[in-house]
């Protein structure tokens, strides 16, 4: 292996192949007549779908196949622009319907439902534009977790998921949103003219928590052991086992990982040869372009991102709610971008510093702030970008904060 | 215009829009408490009811931003503290010391943005202990139209009758929420008054009159604001005519008068718009009968929240049917910069009215302080040229 390069794990692109498979089938059966498809945001929808066997692409999931894997962003942009619309990265799915013969994979077919989120003003609209360039039904529900405005997250909060996630949120949110679903379901069981398999449901939560339960043996393992076995690339990627979760064969291909995991910590492989010192990625974007220059230039290698440590926050403890009450809690609180979190996980990772990004690095953030209390470097990086610029901060972050405390 | 002792009309309206905190400290100098709030759907019936001063906030186009960046942004990652110009205006004057003459402080779940707030200046006031808050309430809102009208939206009033009843240290009794609903109808149909007013063939109420007047129903005590819109309706008749083209104004929020005074003086009139410091407010939801709390929830949960009706479909519509039926020669559409909620909108219902004949200007990610005004009078102004010229004493 050349220094620089990355291992890829066998059972992350198995992971990668199972998804663009996923999508053909899936199209190839709706194509065929008499197919069922729907669209749902992340956290909203996604089991309910499944136990009503009816695939679902999860709209975050397919919009950063086109922003980030296929790097498609600034014409689907420019489709949006000529139409009058502002775009974001939200919006880039509606711009693969507007444009299909530019989609990625092929495109999506279309939808029996689109079940819009009123997340936010933006999200709700543009659902019901897209909604309409497919002729499909949209059908809004409301709150989700970042409307959840209403409660600060209680100290600790990461670990009150499983079980104690009613803290976290607003009971008469909770029972609305509870009321809605099940008016949902009802809708659907109409609609599809299928009756709603609540046994079904509750396995596929069930699967979520073993899946779950995977995920964080194979993570804790990953974090603690030295050289890193798993590259940031090949973590996020695994990210994607996040969607149809709780179905068995994504149960097995996080089997798979992890015996591939134990099986590389057993042969002490690394996937960063220049491992001299760990950073933690404190933001929501991908394996970052510069992360190359910080390894060879400085053998600092980004061990880890929040994506690693937001995925088990789905298991919950059904022996206290129905699913249906343990799904509704979870979509109104999954978790919160928040410094003493990523102080935790950082740590956890063995990092030395932690990198976020801010639109001006020079402001005293209460980022910067909770992460230098906690003993740890902060790099604030304008941009996620791979250029003179970003590099000359990272000299400096490693010269000044990194070297010469060692 | 003729100026009384204690002005006309117009004149009061225009000393409370050039001084909006005017009439919250004369009424704190006689003792009495202030409440805040945001948007057009908080039930001020309520805050009137429990013996306080409704006061809703506004935008300043020239606030200091930099308090926000300081005190707000620093506190998330960037993805996080994304907000339009007129909300930071908002959030920075709360920051500061410009309303620290409000007593409490109402959020409402409208625009992200806006909602956000209740969490911004909690997490703003724990890192900063100068930073001094009034108590604050966040009212909720579902918007999709699957809620139960007697359901949740319901407990969100009911959840505000007993905060401010807190607040005021006594219970809050339906024959004052009764009383109060009479207050705010009338005035209310004052508005709709001044609105059909503006739609009159030809009309005499400037764009910034009517935006003056609107505003001041939301800052003024009811009975001066009786006063003054009685006032402003007797004078009408010995205005000018404004015969230059009538307009639609949609998309963002005005909360100041520029871009009003603005076409004011190219000629042209906005005799209504679709905005939530604009006919809007006036808007008639025809209370059921009942309690008066359930008459209150009934018309919360009808009203959207900002603009955000559910269906698409229905928000366009709602806002392409005031344009017609105000029997308008053109529109407007200026969105600014940041306005995710209408920069979707917006485009639609361009096109709707465009294709129903209404020259339409649609002026996309715009500054709010309208600057440099040069530009927009030029954009204007050319677009002006290109309406057809008709007889505007008549209706089409
Ligand atoms: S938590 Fe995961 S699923 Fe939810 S929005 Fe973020 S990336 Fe998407
Ligand atoms: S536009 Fe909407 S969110 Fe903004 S002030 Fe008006 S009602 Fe409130």
């Amino acid at each position: 292996m050349k220094p620089g390069e990355q291992t890829r794990l066998a059972s992350v692109d198995a992971v990668r192949a199972h998804q663009r498979t996923w999508l053909e089938e899936t199209r190839a059966a709706v194509g065929e007549g008499g197919g069922r498809f729907a669209i749902c945001n992340a956290d909203d929808f996604e089991e309910i779908f499944t136990a009503f066997g009816i695939p679902v692409m999860v709209v975050n999931y397919w919009n950063s196949i086109v922003t980030f894997s296929e790097r498609k962003g600034p014409h689907f942009g420019a489709v949006l622009r000529e139409r009058g619309y502002t775009p974001n990265m939200f919006s880039m799915g509606l711009a693969t319907t507007l444009d299909p013969a530019e989609a990625p994979w092929g495109g999506l077919p279309k939808p029996t439902i689109m079940i819009g989120t009123t997340r936010d003003e933006t999200q709700l609209r543009v659902m019901e534009l897209w909604a309409r360039a497919f002729g499909c039904e949209c059908y809004p529900l409301d709150f989700s977790w970042t409307s959840q405005y209403r409660q600060l997250p209680p100290p600790g909060w990461w670990n009150l998921h499983f079980s104690r996630s009613g803290e976290m949120i607003d009971p008469a949110r909770h029972a609305e949103r509870v009321r809605q679903m099940e008016r949902l379901i009802a809708h659907l069981e109409e609609r599809l003219d299928q009756p709603f398999d609540h046994a079904r449901f509750r396995e596929i939560m069930e699967g979520i928590n073993e899946q779950m339960a995977l995920w964080q043996e194979a993570f804790d393992l990953i974090a603690t052991v030295r050289p890193l076995p798993v590259s940031l690339r090949d973590q996020t990627a695994l990210y994607q086992l996040n969607w149809q979760r709780g179905t068995a064969p994504n149960i097995a291909l996080m089997r798979d990982f992890l015996t591939e995991v134990r099986q590389l910590v057993a042969d002490g492989a690394g996937c960063y040869p220049q491992e001299r010192f760990r950073l933690y990625l404190a933001t929501s974007g991908n394996d970052p372009l510069y992360h190359r220059y910080l390894r060879e230039r400085w053998g600092g290698a980004i061990v880890s991102s929040r994506y690693s440590g937001i995925a088990p926050m789905y298991a919950r403890d059904l022996s206290r709610e129905g699913p249906l009450e343990a799904l509704a809690a979870r979509q109104l609180f999954l978790f919160d971008k928040e410094p003493h979190w990523e102080v935790h996980e950082a740590k956890r990772w063995g990092a030395q510093g932690v990198i976020g990004l801010e639109r001006d690095p020079s402001l005293p953030s209460r980022y910067r702030r909770v992460v230098e209390a906690a003993g740890l470097a902060y790099l604030a990086l304008p941009r996620d970008a791979d250029d003179e610029e970003i590099h000359g901060l990272i000299d400096c972050f490693v010269q000044t904060r990194i070297l010469e405390g060692q | 215009m003729t100026e009384g002792a204690n002005g006309t009309g117009l004149d009061v309206f225009r000393r409370v829009y050039e001084d909006r905190n005017a009439p919250a400290r004369a009424w704190k100098e006689r003792g009495g408490k202030v409440v805040g709030y945001f948007c057009d759907n908080v039930p001020t019936e309520l805050i009137h009811a429990a013996g306080f001063l409704p006061y809703r906030i506004s935008g300043q186009p020239e606030a200091d931003l930099m308090r926000v960046r300081d005190q707000i942004d620093a506190l998330y990652q960037n993805d996080l503290a994304t907000r339009p110009e007129f909300v930071a205006s908002m959030l920075s004057q709360l920051l500061g010391s410009e309303l620290a003459f409000l007593d409490y402080l109402i959020i409402p779940h409208n625009r992200h943005a806006i909602q956000a707030i209740y969490r911004e200046l909690q997490e703003a006031a724990q890192e900063n202990a100068d930073l001094k808050l009034p108590p604050l309430h966040y009212m909720d809102k579902a918007w999709s139209p699957f809620s139960e009208p007697d359901g949740f939206n319901r407990n969100a009033v009911v959840g505000l009758r007993d905060a401010l009843a807190a607040w005021r240290g006594r219970a809050i009794d339906d024959a004052d929420i009764a009383t109060s609903i009479e207050v705010a109808e009338a005035t209310r149909s004052l508005l709709r008054e001044i609105n059909a007013a503006r739609l009159d063939h030809p009309t005499k109420v400037s764009s910034s009159a009517a935006l003056w007047a609107h505003a001041a129903a939301m800052l003024l005590p009811p009975d001066q604001f009786a006063r003054a819109a009685r006032a402003m309706l007797d004078e009408l008749p010995g205005l000018p005519e404004r015969n230059g083209p009538r307009l639609f104004l949609g998309g963002s929020p005005f909360d100041h008068d520029r871009l009003y005074a603005l076409i004011d003086a190219l000629g042209a009139t906005v005799v209504t718009e679709d905005h939530c410091w604009g006919a809007r407010t006036a808007d008639d939801y025809a209370l059921p009968q009942g309690a008066p709390l359930d008459r209150l929830a009934a018309r919360f949960h009808a009203a959207p929240a900002c603009s955000i009706r559910y269906s698409f479909e229905d928000t366009i519509d709602a806002s392409v049917n005031r344009a017609v039926s105000a029997d308008v020669d053109c529109a407007i559409h200026y969105v600014f910069a940041g306005d995710n909620t209408q920069s979707w909108e917006t485009p639609d219902e361009v096109k709707a009215l465009r294709e129903r004949g209404i020259p339409t200007l649609h002026l996309a990610e715009q500054r709010y302080d309208c600057a440099p005004p040069e530009d927009i009078k030029a954009q204007i102004s050319a677009f002006l040229a290109t309406v057809p010229a008709r007889d505007r004493r008549q209706p089409a």
